[in-house]
């Protein structure tokens, strides 16, 4: 049984963001372009590092890995891009790359503004697409959880992502401030290759796709095997037992998707996954990818993160 | 149980009967208006930094180097109005420069992705 979901596929607004990010950027956006991305997966597998595991940072952070968001509608576009980000957030802070406060990411402004500040309020029912989230999320930064304003997004609010994001509303004024100091870099991955350089350096990512996760094995791995368009975070990578390259996937539907062990076991080693997480081979996801789906990768930009004083 | 189960029957049956008693109670509509959040203040999209040159030229290039995504004249012209309608194209008479040997943009179809911005 599968839960809520909302992608809905506009290959046009793919490309249409992948050019207007890589015109911002000076340089394509694709992971395969980028000389300092391309074939990091490989020579750190090469060097012995057979994992990567962000999620983990949590244990590091808070002491014990945190619950699978849980959505009831169709905003699963928001609930992966703001996991991502959030995952990519605590990684760079435990890996002392970044200096900075371990604040959650909210959804609710990246929902609503890929609809209606990006997506200008095209689509009537729930729903939208990686492309605008990832748009959007370049534009306007992202917001910590908390009060901005008159609005308190300290706890999920899923009937406000909705609200706002409804055509003729929009994203409030006080919470576009609390995200415009935050620059967010946001790269596309159109290969398998991609998606593990971008896992292996650090990045975290948004799915979005025609399949979702199956129940994972008796490794702790899926398969892309349910049927529905939806969005979820992607995370991480791990080489299998049998040599082969593994990515993380974040459900958002509760503790109990996918079902089975919560354990990863992997190239001589083994690792707690989080509720709704999963590892899966990484041609799903490329199959995925090739047949339509999307794949963006993002990391807060070095030295802009969340901090004392400079955060809103 | 029974309790909850009468305190129901009652509150649904009273919602109803109350306008025939006098009593003027808003309607459902009305109630889910009032709690759903008014519209906001639609947010100004700042002034794009990067040049509509710089789109075009991107444009340009992905045309160039993925056959695997764009295939026709078309196509283009759908990435091109999605392009617009994000905001970072605003000046389509830059379709005059625009050029991709591949896929080419004549005459012809300048005035179909003009139809088609107008469109959406």
């Amino acid at each position: 049984m599968i839960g809520a979901t909302g992608w809905i596929r506009n290959d046009d607004a793919v490309d249409a963001v992948t050019i207007a990010l890589s015109a911002a950027a000076g340089e394509s956006i694709i992971v395969g372009d980028a000389p300092a991305l391309k074939g990091h997966s490989k020579v750190q597998i090469e060097r012995g590092v057979m994992g990567v595991f962000p999620w983990l940072a949590e244990i590091a952070l808070f002491g014990a890995l945190k619950a699978a968001f849980h959505q009831k509608q169709g905003t699963c576009v928001g609930q992966g891009t703001a996991r991502a980000l959030q995952d990519s957030w605590w990684w760079a802070l435990t890996q002392a790359a970044e200096i900075g406060l371990p604040v959650e990411i909210a959804v609710e402004p990246i929902y609503a503004g890929s609809r209606v500040v990006i997506g200008k309020g095209r689509i009537r029912g729930d729903g939208s697409n990686g492309a605008w989230a990832t748009q959007y999320v370049h534009d306007f930064g992202v917001v910590p959880r908390g009060v901005h304003g008159k609005y308190d997004l300290s706890k999920p609010n899923e009937a406000l992502a909705v609200a706002w994001g409804a055509p003729g509303h929009g994203v409030p004024q006080e919470v576009v401030a609390a995200g415009k100091g935050i620059k967010v870099r946001c790269k596309r991955c159109m290969t398998g290759d991609d998606i593990s350089d971008a896992a292996w350096g650090g990045y975290a990512m948004a799915f979005c796709g025609t399949k979702t996760y199956g129940k994972r094995n008796a490794e702790g791995i899926s398969r892309l095997s349910e049927s529905a368009n939806h969005c979820t975070e992607a995370l991480g990578g791990a080489v299998s037992n049998g040599g082969n390259i593994l990515i993380g996937g974040q459900q958002s539907w509760g503790a109990s998707h996918p079902a089975g062990p919560m354990t990863l076991k992997f190239k001589g080693n083994e690792v707690p996954l989080r509720e709704g997480g999963c590892m899966v081979p990484v041609e799903d996801y490329a199959k995925q990818i090739k047949s339509g789906g999307e794949m963006w990768a993002f990391q807060i930009s070095p030295g802009e993160g969340f901090r004392e004083g400079a955060t809103p | 149980m029974k309790t909850l189960a009468w305190l129901i029957v009652l509150g649904v049956g009273g919602y109803f009967l109350a306008p025939h008693v006098g009593i003027d109670l808003p309607s459902l509509t009305e109630l889910r208006e009032r709690v759903a959040p008014s519209p906001q203040e639609p947010v100004p999209v700042e002034p794009a930094a990067v040049s509509e040159a710089a789109v075009w030229e991107y444009l340009a290039r992905w045309v160039e180097s993925r056959p695997d995504r764009v295939a026709d004249t078309d196509r283009v012209l759908s990435i091109a109005a999605e392009l617009k309608v994000m905001g970072g194209l605003t000046d389509l008479s830059r379709l005059d420069s625009f050029k991709a040997k591949r896929v080419p943009i004549d005459d012809s179809n300048r005035a179909q992705i003009a139809a088609k911005v107008r469109g959406q």
